[in-house]
């Protein structure tokens, strides 16, 4: 899956990512998190108790008002790629999986953040986090991410808020949470990326689609099987059910995007046929995963 | 209405078969295809909003099985064959007269092959359009009539026969036929008569035949041809020339129908290779006719055709029947002729001029006997006695003694003077016998009945031919050396005429016949019946009465006529000036009796009711399939 052919495409994908993120440098991003750093950050009113040490005289020299300085404390940024390889994940033909798909895209942003020196860890989940790739490091790491990825296989159910409820528990060191997700979860998305929300991750959701999804070629009478759930459905499919379908699935789709723009979360949408460096490059574009 | 198809019972029983098993077909669950899908609660979310109209759905399945009822409806409606109560119990009676004289092959027509083809199509829509209880006669009117069916109620019976029709060579008869079709309806309540025809019939005889039919008569003229653009071989003959047995000579008729002139070239063939050509050399004025000899044609063969073509080239003529006629050539035959005399040079000198047609053989008086006739065609007998009269055989007595059994004779009378011929006698063929310088003769007697005196001086016969049972014999009454006739060339005319007449050899003209009459072919009287077989068609026994076998023809061409001792030809044609004027007689004329087919087929009967229920149920089907296929009744 990660041959020859893919790496040079990583790393096409981080000359890019340079010349987008340009003027920054090795190991300078920075978290939101307030510490003892050394870099001036901000002010902050005195409360009983804080650090003599840290009040801004020259400011109460002037302004006879006690204020204390904060600083910004410096620490490698940690991203988060959490894989869904729940069974709807695993449907597709001549193994053109969406699962497969997510593997890359994960492969290849994490290449770009370790070549940024930040730690990446992979999280792959279905009802909750089946395993987990511990933050790594450097670029020498890909290849251990290459390896946890080409091991994962799909099954399951999907439970989006329990696996979340779960990797926030586990995981207390914020960072980025790339979900990398069909989000087919009849109890919703919501309740699982708002966990990630409360627990101040810089969230961004890749939904994968496959085109057979939404122009699945059915007619005529049929009994449809949940692949996660089993649930059985006798329908008849006409040409006008065909035309709600894809209406539904567009608004199912719609309500994702809505709930992840309403919430400050970036949010993509891309069909697994459409080449993964594109979906890449969307997401450079779009700036939020590069600082 | 009634039902001939299915009694209301047996109906009731199959539509509600049929449609408890489409019920139960309906109730069966369907089997469906399973799909395993990514995500359900998409599709549910669809499937939800469609429930909402979940009455609708189970009407539109309430729909579709009705439908299907309708149409199982529609079926077994058809099959029941329903009609309208009035017209099933209306009975006529119809006659179908069919023209299939020779004019009825004009080609003349569109929709058809020719003339013929049309009127026979015309009669099956009238005969597909009648009723069950429609009584129905089909009867061909050609030169004979033929009733090909009594009246029949099945109809269907009588497509069969009506396809076998063909139509013949011979002029129609219409009289005949409207007189059988009166007989025939005679007492019925409710007559029609549909005369399929070009109505090309000799003038007056139309209106003649229509009146000869009872005024309760519906009649109905099914009229088809419209030109009358065409050409006719209206005589053909062709005779040996006596001289020179070699050569013909041609005599044909060529009439146009045409209503300008038009040029035509005529054929000759003998045995079907081409002999002559006389290119673009006849014009015939409009409605004209040529007559045309052609003398001193040599040919061999036996089998002479003769075919007129139209050169002109914007005419086109639309009957082919009549412009090819046919003929027989005579046969060329050497007759064997024993000569019993003394000595006469001049008698042999006469035959050895005739050589290519006579052999003789000189036998004394003293040295024939009765006995030997049969070894001969045909005996001379010079001034010889013989001692027992003939009774049959082919004999000529040139002054037979007086005492002599050959020809009884009363006398002798000197320098007679030939006073009285009879013109046209096949004896005096070619010659002035009144001119003979006759020293002496002998009284031939005459029997009377038997004999025909072709010549004679002041009453006392000087030719003399008898016809007496199987005897045929020719008396010459003088001497021919105390005649001048040695130094004529009237002696070898007068013996040939004298030969050909007792061997009835003076047939350098074999007859054509024509078509639409009973042809009088004469055989030997010893055969008893004769095979004929026309040109198309199969070998016919024919009885033979008194030497002439009676056959009526219908074909044109060759027949060959074979019996017990013989094989011959007898050529027949058309050659009816008024059968080949084909053009039909203007709407006008006739329009009273004129009938539209199509017109009346739609008016009088339309279609049976149940192919117009086939075609609902056929609608019907094809409604269903679209919706079943648009997914708007599943």
């Amino acid at each position: 899956m990660f041959d020859d052919e893919f790496l040079k495409k990583l790393e096409m994908l981080y000359i890019i990512s340079r010349k987008i993120a340009s003027g920054q440098l090795r190991a300078e991003r920075r978290t939101k998190k307030i510490g003892s750093g050394i870099e001036f950050a901000d002010h902050r009113n005195y409360s009983p108790g804080d650090d003599f040490r840290n009040l801004d005289w020259t400011v109460y020299a002037r302004t006879k008002k006690l204020l204390l300085k904060l600083f910004e404390e410096e620490e490698d940024l940690h991203i988060y790629f959490l894989v869904d390889c729940s069974l709807s994940m695993t449907l597709g033909r001549d193994g053109e999986t969406k699962l497969r798909y997510a593997k890359v895209i994960a492969a290849a942003l994490s290449y770009i953040g370790l070549s940024n020196l930040d730690r990446v860890a992979i999280i792959p989940f279905n009802a909750k986090p089946i395993d987990r790739l511990p933050p790594a490091r450097g670029r020498g790491q890909i290849y251990k991410i290459f390896q946890f990825l080409d091991r994962l296989e799909g099954g399951g159910e999907t439970s989006i808020k329990d696996a979340f409820r779960t990797f926030v528990t586990q995981n207390k060191r914020r960072g980025v949470a790339v979900v990398v997700s069909d989000f087919y979860d009849p109890a919703g998305f919501e309740d699982g990326l708002n966990f990630l929300r409360y627990q101040k991750f810089d969230t961004i959701a890749i939904q994968l689609f496959d085109q057979e999804e939404l122009n699945p070629a059915l007619r005529g009478e049929l009994q449809l099987v949940d692949c996660e759930t089993g649930e059985v459905r006798d329908i008849t499919v006409t040409a006008a059910l065909m035309r709600r379908y894809r209406e539904a699935f567009e608004a199912y789709s719609k309500e994702l995007e809505d709930f992840c723009t309403k919430r400050r979360m970036l949010y993509f949408r891309a069909a697994i046929q459409e080449p993964f460096d594109e979906v890449i490059l969307r997401v450079f574009r779009a700036g939020g995963f590069l600082k | 209405m009634k039902f001939l198809g299915l009694t209301p019972e047996l109906f009731w029983s199959i539509f509600g078969g049929l449609a408890a098993i489409t019920a139960l077909l309906y109730i069966l669950k369907l089997r469906r295809r399973r799909v395993t899908v990514p995500f359900s609660p998409i599709w549910s979310r669809v499937v939800a909003s469609t429930e909402a109209r979940r009455w609708w759905e189970v009407f539109k399945r309430l729909l579709s099985f009705l439908v299907q009822c309708a149409f199982l409806a529609l079926v077994v409606l058809a099959i029941a064959d329903p009609h309208p109560e009035e017209r099933s119990l209306e009975g006529r009676e119809v006659v179908l007269v069919l023209d299939t004289s020779a004019s009825m092959q004009a080609l003349d027509v569109t929709g058809g092959v020719d003339r013929f083809d049309v009127a026979r199509k015309e009669a099956l829509k009238i005969l597909e359009g009648l009723g069950p209880q429609d009584a129905v006669m089909l009867v061909t009117m050609d030169g004979q009539l033929r009733p090909l069916t009594p009246f029949v109620k099945k109809s269907a019976i009588l497509e069969q026969q009506l396809k076998e029709v063909k139509p013949s060579a011979t002029p129609a008869n219409v009289r005949q036929a409207m007189s059988f079709v009166r007989d025939a309806t005679r007492g019925k309540a409710k007559t029609e008569v549909y005369l399929f025809s070009d109505a090309a019939f000799p003038p007056g005889e139309f209106e003649a035949a229509r009146g000869l039919l009872p005024p309760s008569a519906d009649f109905h003229l099914v009229r088809v041809g419209e030109a009358g653009s065409n050409v006719a071989i209206t005589a053909f003959n062709v005779r040996r020339y006596l001289a020179n047995p070699l050569d013909y000579e041609i005599y044909v008729e060529v009439r146009s129908y045409f209503e300008r002139e038009v040029q035509v070239s005529l054929e000759l063939y003998a045995d079907g290779e081409l002999l002559d050509v006389k290119q673009g050399a006849i014009t015939l004025a409009p409605r004209g006719t040529q007559r045309l000899f052609f003398p001193n044609e040599g040919f061999a063969g036996q089998r002479l055709e003769a075919r007129v073509k139209l050169t002109t080239p914007d005419a086109r003529d639309v009957f082919r029947l009549d412009d090819t006629a046919y003929a027989v050539l005579p046969r060329a035959k050497q007759l064997k002729v024993a000569l019993v005399t003394e000595q006469n040079l001049y008698l042999e000198a006469a035959l050895i001029a005739n050589d290519g047609n006579v052999t003789y053989e000189v036998v004394a008086p003293g040295a024939w006997s009765a006995a030997d006739a049969a070894r001969f065609d045909a005996v001379i007998v010079d001034r010889a006695p013989l001692a027992e009269a003939p009774t049959q055989g082919s004999y000529v007595f040139i002054a037979p003694p007086e005492g002599g059994a050959g020809w009884e004779v009363k006398g002798t009378m000197e320098r007679p003077l030939i006073t009285a011929t009879q013109k046209g006698h096949p004896l005096l063929r070619y010659i002035a016998a009144k001119s003979l310088d006759i020293d002496k003769a002998q009284k031939l007697a005459v029997k009377p009945g038997k004999d025909q005196v072709a010549a004679s001086a002041y009453g006392e016969p000087m030719l003399v031919a008898r016809q007496d049972g199987g005897l045929r014999a020719v008396a010459i009454a003088f001497d021919l050396r105390q005649s001048s006739i040695p130094l004529r060339v009237a002696l070898p005319l007068l013996l040939l005429n004298a030969l050909d007449w007792v061997t009835d050899a003076g047939d350098s003209i074999v007859p054509t016949w024509r078509t639409g009459e009973a042809w009088s072919i004469p055989v030997s009287r010893e055969v008893k019946e004769v095979t004929i077989t026309p040109p198309a068609g199969e070998p016919k026994q024919v009885p033979v009465y008194e030497g002439r076998a009676i056959f009526y023809g219908e074909q044109v061409g060759f027949h060959e006529v074979k019996t017990e001792r013989d094989t011959f030809l007898a050529a027949s044609n058309l050659a009816n000036p008024l059968e080949s004027d084909i053009k039909p007689p203007e709407a006008a004329a006739v329009a009273a009796d004129t009938l539209d087919v199509a017109q009346a087929t739609r008016s009088f009967q339309g279609q049976p009711w149940w192919i117009y229920l086939v075609l609902a149920a056929i609608a019907l089907l094809l409604v269903e399939w679209v919706t079943y296929n648009r997914r708007w009744t599943v």
